[in-house]
């Protein structure tokens, strides 16, 4: 009765957190580029465009599959769409992620999140887990989990916050 | 009354969320975690309810900055150490970030360089959570190209799901762009990156003075350098982390076990090149020495007694054969070299077709120094491998993967001469039905000559987006044991929420995460994965 009692509250937090949430702000913290150069999350945001922050890793198969699935359909794009792929390979297969983004033609900007700090602010837990943000950094939609087809939503929530 | 402590704590960080929202910035964010599982074997002896969860919860307001993680274990899952049961609040902290510094109080993970010289982070796939509870000063100058962390903390206790082991870490790391503290104009590219650890450990315990035959030091210093080189589409970086005179397990040809004090040092040298469709990268790693514990009594017991990070140097395999008798690094004594290629077949390329195909060619080299485990029959091969794969879309709907691995694995980790080889083989397609139903299939096959010799495994899914995704997949040892391990399930996600139901057997064995591994049980029954951020 007592574990009743207990997930009960647990669901019900949940729900009271659903309800009252508002928009997550996009978190400040350090990433890297390709080159090992510090970028700050905060450059993310330029007040102009909305932009989606998808986390993925070299041994995430269906992040890759995400990633590939955007590249086939960007040359279908009207406009280019602001697209930043975080990179969550710690030091042992970083050098194969780097390896492996630069041999492909993903449409997105690729960062390194080296010891997951980022992935934790934004309370990302298993990957895919993909973000969209508006112009001013305001999450407006996520979504967990990789399902062919996903691209096509992530496309339309992108065009939607414009 | 923990219980009561933390609901409280979330009710108040709940209750100043939308007033907050409302009148300035501050803003609460979170997520919710859980995995459940009923082993229903009459014989197991996990038989019953399982269950881990998480509830983290930030709140954020202007430069101010406070949260808390949750975990409930009223029985954790089999494979996680039985010490987690009951709830504990291991993570609660308060940090304030201005433009140049931040200051953090409380629990915080944390990484210096590669992780060699010290890493603290969280794995939940592991039961891995080693944070620090102390403070964390960081110091940038941007424009300078300088960044300093100085910190100092406890490591959270990994005997218990909540409390600090009895150990104290204290450490710095710089970081410097000598172009922009010089004003140079630096062709390289080049990043310097230096670090000290040092760790306290309060009374070592008496037996270990009694192994070792000589009082135990409370204190090790680590210390480290490294450098990397950015020349145009080139990248070259190396490292040396150097350990100072720590309780070290020997182990002798004949006699049991021994102990010493032994100096550690590790090395690393990366080379990675791109170019026209083309990437490669090799990375060699030199370990001799080099585990660091929070608590030396308890060793390797429970995942999250360590300090840094030693990750196989080999590749982290995704398919089920493949991943089946995963390779652990031996933080006592290896060397090992890795290297990958990957080609591009460019769209409308003879090889490539209309949508282009990807080759990867990745193999690894790992021996034994033998400097720990003398070396018998003259063998101090620990592991290598080959990996292939090849994936190509051949239309809108069709598109495939080959995958070939060749193993070789020593049980001994170079100790014997006798290794034991596996060869995997597989194919995986994925057709797309319509733009939201597809349906993915792999074909495995393993075959070896030792251990449980042949395997075969079968996986369907189909996705149904953007809401379902269901799976059927088993394993099948026709080799010597004839058992299956079969698994079903249904997934469900909206937003930023998942949830996976199924039913299945999993076998015994080694379940590893980003390299580091854990042994897991076997078990059969039915299990639920929901997790949720707000």
């Amino acid at each position: 009765m007592m574990k009743l009692r207990i997930l009960t509250a647990v669901a019900a937090l949940t729900l009271l957190f659903s309800l009252t949430a508002r928009a997550q702000r996009l978190p400040v913290r350090d990433l890297e580029d390709a080159r090992g150069k510090t970028v700050s999350s905060a450059t993310l945001v330029d007040h102009k465009t909305p932009f989606a922050v998808t986390f993925w890793a070299s041994w995430c198969k269906f992040c890759r599959k995400e990633l590939d699935a955007l590249a086939e359909q960007a040359p279908d794009w009207d406009t280019p769409l602001r697209i930043y792929a975080v990179c969550e390979d710690d030091s042992r297969s970083i050098a194969r992620a780097k390896a492996l983004a630069a041999g492909s033609e993903w449409p997105a900007v690729i960062l390194y999140d080296a010891n997951g700090e980022f992935k934790r602010a934004l309370h990302v837990g298993d990957i895919p887990h993909v973000l969209v943000f508006d112009k001013d950094g305001n999450q407006v939609w996520s979504h967990v989990g990789y399902i062919p087809g996903d691209e096509n939503t992530l496309v339309a929530e992108l065009l939607k916050a414009r | 009354m923990k219980l009561r402590h933390l609901f409280c704590l979330a009710a108040a960080l709940l209750l100043l969320s939308p007033a907050a929202t409302a009148q300035s910035d501050g803003h609460l964010s979170g997520s919710l975690e859980s995995s459940s599982l009923y082993d229903d074997e009459e014989d197991s002896p996990y038989k019953g309810f399982h269950s881990n969860n998480y509830l983290k919860l930030d709140y954020r307001k202007g430069r101010f900055a406070a949260g808390l993680q949750g975990e409930w274990y009223p029985s954790p899952l089999p494979g996680y150490d039985p010490a987690l049961k009951g709830w504990g609040l291991p993570v609660k902290y308060l940090s304030w970030e201005e433009d140049a510094w931040s200051v953090t109080a409380g629990d915080f993970y944390e990484q210096f360089g590669s992780g060699i010289l010290l890493r603290s982070w969280e794995d939940r796939n592991l039961g891995l959570g080693n944070s620090l509870g102390g403070v964390r000063l960081r110091a940038s100058l941007p424009a300078r190209g300088l960044s300093v962390t100085l910190l100092s903390g406890a490591p959270r206790s990994a005997a218990n799901r909540s409390g600090y082991a009895s150990s104290l870490v204290s450490g710095g790391n710089l970081s410097l762009l000598p172009s922009r503290l010089f004003d140079w104009d630096d062709p390289l590219g080049l990043l310097f990156e230096t670090g000290l650890v040092h760790r306290y450990e309060w009374s070592p315990e008496a037996d270990m003075t009694l192994l070792l035959g000589e009082e135990v030091p409370s204190s090790v210093l680590l210390h480290s350098f490294r450098l990397s080189a950015d020349p145009g589409s080139f990248h070259f970086s190396f490292e040396y982390v150097g350990k100072g005179r720590d309780f070290t397990p020997v182990r002798h040809d004949r006699a049991s076990d021994t102990y010493e004090l032994q100096r550690g040092r590790a090395l690393t040298a990366e080379a990675s090149w791109q170019g026209g469709g083309f990437s490669a990268t090799a990375s060699w790693r030199y370990l001799d020495n080099m585990a660091f514990r929070a608590s030396r009594t308890l060793g390797t017991l429970v995942p999250s007694n360590t300090l840094n990070y030693l990750p196989a140097l080999c590749q982290e395999q995704t398919y089920m054969l493949a991943g089946l008798n995963p390779y652990e690094t031996f933080a006592e004594g290896e060397s090992g070299f890795r290297g990958d290629l990957y080609y591009r077949f460019r769209r409308g390329s003879a090889l490539g077709g209309k949508y282009g195909m990807t080759l990867h060619v990745g193999g690894s080299w790992i021996e034994a120094l033998g400097k720990v485990l003398p070396r018998q029959d003259h063998s101090r091969l620990a592991y290598r491998d080959l990996n292939i794969d090849l994936e190509r879309r051949w239309n809108r709907r069709l598109k495939t993967v080959l995958f070939v691995s060749i193993q070789e694995n020593s049980p001994t980790h170079g100790n014997r001469k006798a290794t034991e080889a596996q060869n995997v083989f597989v194919f995986e397609g994925q057709y797309k039905i319509s733009d939201a139903t597809s349906l993915r299939a792999e074909l495995q096959y393993l075959y070896s000559e030792e251990r449980e010799r042949d395997w075969v495994a079968g996986l369907v899914e189909l996705g149904i987006a953007p809401h379902w995704s269901f799976s059927l997949s088993d394993m099948y040892n026709h080799g010597s044991t004839k058992d299956h391990y079969w698994n079903l399930s249904a997934s469900w996600s909206r937003n930023a929420f998942k949830c996976i139901l199924g039913y299945g057997r999993s076998r015994e064995g080694m379940v590893c995460s980003g390299g580091v591994c854990r042994w897991q049980p076997e078990y059969k029954g039915m299990f639920i994965r929901a997790q949720y951020s707000f």
